[in-house]
């Protein structure tokens, strides 16, 4: 805080003031200042019908679990991708495909620990940052990928087709929060906080021991979806961003003080900024100084064993976000109970290593901004916006004035309210373009017309070509979208229907061999191998290749529909009624699904998602015979 | 991201506690002292903090959470807890825990900080900065708090801790008040009301459209440009303020905000609608009132950081010495106007005054704005300005008659108490008026003697003027208006007691001394003696004649017909104040003696144009504005002609032939026939200096002449006589 906080505010000054007031006080004279506030010029952010976007907006949900794809600036809610969520349209977290994206990833301990409560996989999750894989510092549209905080998972999304291919767990770590892929040379490494303190080997054995509890850092192989290794840290990992240059990456802790409760947690003047050195970890992995647990490497980079694995630079108060700038040399650390961000100077930490140099000589300016700063984003132009949660507003400043030792505050916008993470357009790339910022506000409030006492949360649309801050348009949204990112649409390149070859339903087409059946071609009547029964079935609007299939009480039954139909946005589904099964089926792609035909009777199976004027008689009969008829 | 939802969530996690606290506290505090938790405090609690050379705490008392402070066995001041009294849940949603001290005279003697759960150390601010804040707070005089509505001390602002400052203040002074008036110290009294209580209209009331709702006062507002907001901000003087300028034109609109009493049936049917209506019924319970509040321009009466406390920081609604801050569950929005006509605004809400507030619908409140600017990072600076709100009479139920017959003694000797106190303050003041008041009734009495030298009556006169100018009006403010009369006429109607005008002792002093002029010498005694704006006009024009300013006489036609404009000004007043006295204050305004007497020209340009422009005519046509505009003195004219004497004294010449007086009468108040015109006359005595006057008035020429011919010829004849005795004598000498 600046030395001058307080001032005198005389009352008497304002009654000065206030006498002034009065005199233009109306009895409301109506119509006498009737200026109709002027619509915001048109075709900026409000496109006109049929008009595309300028950029894809990808958004987390939170504890929905799923990603969304938004066109932006409109804000118009494009698809959702299910994700960690269980999917009533899509049937994810049902079909065969998707359960088998869901578990293959998962420890065999929480496998062993789902099936006792009859579960396959997890069906929540929460969802926070959703982050594009990068090729040289900017965005290249391959995959995005994202955390589950919930239950300690990272999942990626093929943005080819925008489905989720791979989710996996993370062994040894406690709630995955942060995480960003590597800027360069490519991603390369995805960065994975482990956010909450545990023991390292959590199996009961340490319970009410704090000192002995751990944070863990991961890095995955983005390729792969390999956890590549992990790195103890002291303290607990909040957010996390890297460098453009390939050699380091950045964690924020709060809770240095490593407290169990609010007070502990809140207690120290300064928490840190973890930096961790990518060629040293590597050299480390490759040199054996690591503890294999779970089949991954992990090393000790905690403070004071003397390991060049990792920095510790002391951050002014419980620090939040961590944002690397376009200009590839400047970290911005955003100190949340502190009104000031830290910004370090990528050029400095070589020293920090090599040297030990005093880890705050990388801190190169620490302006104040407001209170509660969470996060910032770019401009590509030396400009950083920042949210100020306690404020409810948010913060343009200069860069280089900060690094001068100016007041680097241009001007402050209020937004509505208190708001978390922020996004400019291609902001987190070395292509930010300073058009559009979204400020992620976690409440809204009043803002709307009332649903009632859960409300939802309100992303603002802001301009911010002009130094003054334009909050352009209210975008409500269920929750609770953390995080977001907006890319430019040419780097995005999605398909329209799926490749026959396409390895998602890998193991139909297996299967579907061993039957002796082509998937294209379906068969005529179910293949039946002892209490296991398998329909193979493809859809062209409006009929399904079956009319109708008898199965067996008991049976487990397997129905894959493949969707004949090479039509863009010609989707079909299978919904099976009063059986619980549900399932989509894009074009010229394989779904399947197995359940146990538990119901005897004559059950309806139909099309879910429209597709045909003879929608309604796009449908066909399953007929369970009763046990011992 | 989970910070940013675990400080939200500790704040509502902190409520619940706060909840859940309070109930389980609740049965234990019942059993002590009807839940006051003062004790809780007390015994860890030094008494010198409060009162320096205290030595420790007597028994609480039993009808009043409040333990006396001793002092070498004496009781010197009384102890007691804010949140005993007042509101104090802060940005945290927890209380904010406050013991202070009163001594007998009202005055507080200490505060300190005794429990607090703000999270202000988790912003970067020090507690010992809140502390210092709070010990501040002695010296306040709670006697001041009372007279100005709890405004008279100086706030000191905590920036990035608005809220919480807010709620100490305001729980220190309204708790203060209350704990100073339940125990009567320094003469306040718990009874603050004057007047009767009014009541609202029982009914369903009826639907109006906007404009009569904004014509009739039912919605009122408040309008600031850029401007007008960047002068408040240069009026404080804080440079980093003044740095920072609103940008955009001057007359952009900075917020036009409109206030109507929504829980009044008729306003909330028109402005919400019925089934809005009913959705507020529904909302509020019994002794809630809520009031609509819309605002449009480029400044928000809510903003966006009201989130982070629950608490609207930039309204608040004051009615005497209370004031209700708004929470945000005593808010909603509104989609729009029902009522006919109403313009759009680009903010509706809706706010709930609790009814534990106090608040009185019928009497008049006001909605403080607070206009906030940043001055730093975290740093902001503040004006206000008032929205004024009165109940229009139509919605109020009529007056029983003559209730305060029966009010009680104890009522009476409390409003006794208050003016005699003020009475009491203001002596010195009172007194220099008394002294002019007896030298001018001299004057008149003695007026022969006193205009008998010209030279030296022009001296005491324009002496006597400068005192009415610089002591009664810029000093002393003391300057009578034709409010004050509609205000009388008012209270005439709905109830009149002596309190309310013993309030201003100038002012009710010198009206008494009107009324008796009235009838001795009619209203030139004011005008002409104790009015500081004719003081003003008759200085200035009489510096214009020193410079050979050309004067115009206007026609005697013109000026006989422009006399009657004042009349037609009064009356149109009189006549609006019957349906709405506000507006007719407003209207009222015709009386530049606001701007120019107790502004001192300080305040909007229109206004200082008005008045200048009234000035500069008056450096031509001397006190054009009393002649012809003033509606006080209109009001005083009226009864002019009932005055028992005629004390200006005229010869039988005057007005035929001679036109002296006629032509230097400053006011040109006497007839081309000769009489003087008491509704015009302001008393000046310069016809008197004239009457007197050897080398003016005819009369007295001619009597010299004639005197003088007398004298020659008692000369001529005593020299004859003389010739005749003479010689005898002259022979006698020269022997």
């Amino acid at each position: 805080m600046s030395e001058k906080t307080s001032m005198k505010l005389s009352r008497r000054g304002m009654l000065g003031a206030t006498a002034t007031g009065a005199l233009a006080a109306t009895t409301g004279g109506a119509g006498l200042f009737a200026s109709a506030r002027q619509a915001h010029a048109a075709g900026t952010f409000n496109p006109e019908p049929g008009q595309l976007d300028e950029y894809y907006g990808f958004w987390s949900s939170g504890q929905t679990g799923e990603l969304r794809i938004l066109g932006f600036p409109s804000m118009r809610e494009l698809m959702r991708v299910p994700v960690f969520n269980r999917c009533s349209a899509t049937g994810w977290g049902q079909t065969n495909e998707s359960l088998k994206v869901l578990t293959e990833g998962l420890t065999e301990e929480t496998r062993a620990f789902l099936a006792k409560r009859g579960q396959k996989t997890y069906d929540n999750g929460d969802l926070h940052h959703p982050h594009m894989s990068f090729t040289d510092g900017t965005y290249d549209g391959r995959y995005l990928f994202m955390n589950d905080k919930a239950n300690t998972r990272v999942a990626r999304v093929r943005c080819d087709v925008m489905k989720c291919d791979k989710i996996i767990e993370i062994p040894n770590a406690s709630d995955i929060h942060g995480m960003r892929p590597q800027k360069y040379p490519r991603t390369g490494y995805v960065f994975a906080n482990g956010e909450h303190e545990a023991p390292l080997v959590n199996d009961g054995a340490i319970l009410d021991k704090p000192e002995e509890y751990v944070n863990i850092f991961s890095a995955i192989d983005g390729d792969t979806m390999k956890v590549a290794w992990q790195v103890i840290v002291s303290g607990n990992l909040d957010n996390t961003d890297c460098d453009y240059q390939g050699k380091y990456a950045f964690s924020t802790s709060y809770n240095s003080e490593m407290g169990m409760t609010l007070a502990g947690m809140t207690e120290a003047e300064r928490d840190h900024v973890v930096v961790f050195n990518l060629k040293e970890i590597e050299a480390g992995v490759a040199a054996g100084d690591y503890r294999e647990m779970n089949g991954v490497p992990v090393l000790d980079g905690r403070k004071g064993r003397n390991k060049t694995y990792t920095r510790y630079i002391p951050i002014p108060n419980s620090p939040h976000g961590v944002n690397t700038a376009p200009d590839g040399q400047h970290v911005v650390i955003n100190g949340k109970l502190s009104p000031t961000v830290s910004v370090i100077d990528v050029t400095r930490l070589d020293a920090l290593f090599d040297s030990d140099a005093d880890p705050r000589s990388a801190v190169v300016a620490e302006p104040q901004l407001g209170l509660g700063p969470l996060h910032t984003a770019f401009d590509g132009q030396g400009n950083a916006f920042t949210t100020l949660f306690l404020d409810s507003q948010v913060v343009k400043w200069n860069i280089a004035r900060a690094l001068r030792g100016e007041d680097p505050i241009i001007s402050k916008v209020d937004v509505h309210y208190q708001p978390g993470h922020n996004s400019t357009s291609m902001g987190e790339t070395k292509e930010a373009d300073g058009k559009w910022l979204i400020s992620m506000n976690k409440f809204s409030k009043d803002r709307f017309i009332n649903v009632g006492p859960l409300k939802p949360e309100n992303e603002q649309l802001i301009e911010i070509s002009t130094d003054e801050m334009k909050v352009v348009h209210d975008g409500p949204t269920f929750a609770e979208p953390h995080d977001s990112i907006i890319v430019r649409r040419d780097i995005v390149n999605p398909v329209n229907v799926w490749d026959r070859n396409d390895p998602m339903w890998e193991d139909a087409r297996r299967q579907a061999e061993a039957d002796g059946v082509t998937l294209e071609d379906g068969a005529d009547e179910p293949i039946r191998d002892g209490n296991k029964v398998r329909v193979y079935m493809w859809s062209m609007a409006p009929t399904f290749s079956m009319e109708k299939f008898t199965v067996r009480e008991g049976d487990e039954v397997t129905i894959y529909v493949t969707n004949l139909d090479d039509v863009d946005d010609v989707t079909h589904g299978l919904t099976i009624s009063n059986y619980g099964v549900a399932m989509e089926v894009a074009p010229q792609a394989t779904a399947s699904v197995t359940f146990t035909a538990d119901r005897p009777g004559v059950h309806w199976f139909y099309c879910q998602w429209f597709c045909h004027a003879l929608h309604m008689e796009m449908r066909g009969r399953m007929l369970v015979e009763p046990r011992g008829a | 991201m989970i910070q940013v939802s675990s400080l939200c969530m500790f704040r509502r996690a902190a409520r619940w506690l706060l909840v859940t606290l309070a109930c389980l506290a609740a049965p234990l505090a019942a059993g002590a002292d009807d839940g006051s938790e003062l004790g809780r405090f007390l015994p860890e609690l030094d008494a010198a903090v409060l009162v320096p050379g205290a030595s420790g705490f007597g028994a609480m008392r039993a009808d009043l959470p409040v333990a006396p402070v001793l002092r070498d066995g004496q009781t010197v001041a009384w102890a007691f807890l804010t949140s005993d009294f007042a509101g104090t849940t802060g940005y945290s949603g927890k209380p904010i825990h406050v013991v202070a001290a009163i001594d007998t005279e009202a005055v507080m003697t200490g505060a300190v900080l005794v429990e607090h759960s703000e999270p202000i150390v988790l912003i970067g601010i020090p507690e010992a900065k809140m502390r210092r804040v709070i010990e501040g707070y002695a010296g306040l005089d709670l006697k001041a708090e009372a007279d100005a509505a709890g405004t008279a001390h100086d706030l000191d602002i905590i920036s990035g801790a608005t809220v919480t400052v807010m709620v100490i203040d305001d729980s220190l002074v309204r708790g203060g008040l209350k704990v100073a008036r339940a125990l009567g110290l320094g003469g306040l009294s718990s009874v603050a009301q004057a007047g009767p209580k009014r009541t609202l209209k029982p009914g369903e009331g009826t639907v109006e459209d906007w404009q009569t709702l904004a014509g009739d006062g039912s919605v009122r507002g408040l309008t600031l440009d850029v401007g007008q907001v960047n002068r408040g901000f240069e009026a404080t003087g804080d440079e980093r303020a003044i740095a920072r300028p609103e940008k955009g034109p001057d007359d952009a609109t900075f917020i036009d905000m409109r206030a109507a009493l929504v829980s009044v049936p008729t306003i909330g049917r028109s402005l919400l609608g019925a089934n809005e209506y009913a959705n507020l019924q529904g909302w509020l319970e019994e002794g809630e009132h809520a009031i609509l509040v819309a605002g449009r321009g480029r400044y928000s009466f809510k903003g966006s950081g009201y989130v982070r406390g629950g608490i609207f920081d930039r309204i608040q609604l004051i009615q005497g010495d209370r004031s209700v801050r708004f929470f945000d569950r005593d808010h909603r929005r509104l989609g729009a106007i029902a009522a006919e006509g109403a313009p759009s605004f680009t903010e509706l809400d809706l706010f709930r005054i609790p009814a534990d507030s106090g608040f009185d619908p019928a009497a008049p409140w006001r909605l403080q704005l607070l206009v906030q600017r940043a001055v730093g990072a975290v740093e902001k600076t503040f004006v206000t300005y008032d929205l004024g709100y009165r109940l229009p009479e139509r919605y109020l139920a009529p007056l029983a008659p003559a209730p305060q017959v029966n009010a009680p003694g104890e009522e009476a000797a409390a409003k006794t108490a208050l003016w005699q106190r003020i009475w009491r303050d203001k002596t010195p003041e009172i007194a220099v008026l008394c002294v002019m008041l007896t030298v001018l009734t001299g004057a008149f009495f003695f007026q022969m003697q006193i205009t008998a030298h010209p030279r030296a009556y022009l001296w005491f006169r324009m002496s006597f003027l400068n005192v009415t100018l610089v002591f009664l009006g810029w000093y002393a403010n003391a300057q009578l208006s034709v409010v004050n009369l509609m205000a009388l006429a008012g209270s005439l109607r709905t109830g009149f007691t002596w309190d309310a005008f013993l309030m201003d002792p100038l002012v009710f002093i010198q009206w008494f001394a009107v009324a008796a002029a009235l009838i001795f010498w009619g209203r030139g005694a004011y005008c002409g003696w104790l009015c500081p704006f004719g003081a003003l006009q008759e200085l200035t024009n009489r510096v214009a004649r020193l410079l050979k300013v050309p004067q115009w006489t206007l026609p005697w036609g013109l000026h006989e017909r422009l006399w009657p404009v004042k009349y037609m000004i009064f009356l149109g007043l009189f006549g609006v104040s019957l349906a709405s006295i506000p507006m007719a204050e407003k209207l009222a305004e015709v009386e530049p003696f606001k701007t120019a007497i107790i502004l001192k020209f300080v305040r909007d340009w229109p206004f200082v144009v008005f008045a200048v422009t009234l000035l500069l005519i008056g450096l031509f046509v001397e006190r054009f504005y009393c002649r012809y505009l003033c509606p006080l003195g209109a009001a005083l004219a009226i009864p002019a002609r009932m005055r028992m004497f005629d004390w200006l004294r005229r010869y039988r010449d005057c007005g035929s032939p001679c036109q002296t007086c006629a032509h230097e009468c400053p006011v040109q108040a006497i007839h081309p026939t000769g009489e003087i015109n008491p509704n015009e006359c302001v008393n000046c005595l310069h016809c008197q200096v004239l009457y007197q006057s050897d080398a003016k008035c005819p009369v007295i020429i001619r009597q010299l002449k004639r005197r003088a011919k007398d004298r020659a010829a008692q000369k001529a004849d005593a020299g004859a006589l003389e010739r005749l005795v003479g010689q005898t004598t002259a022979g006698k000498e020269t022997h």
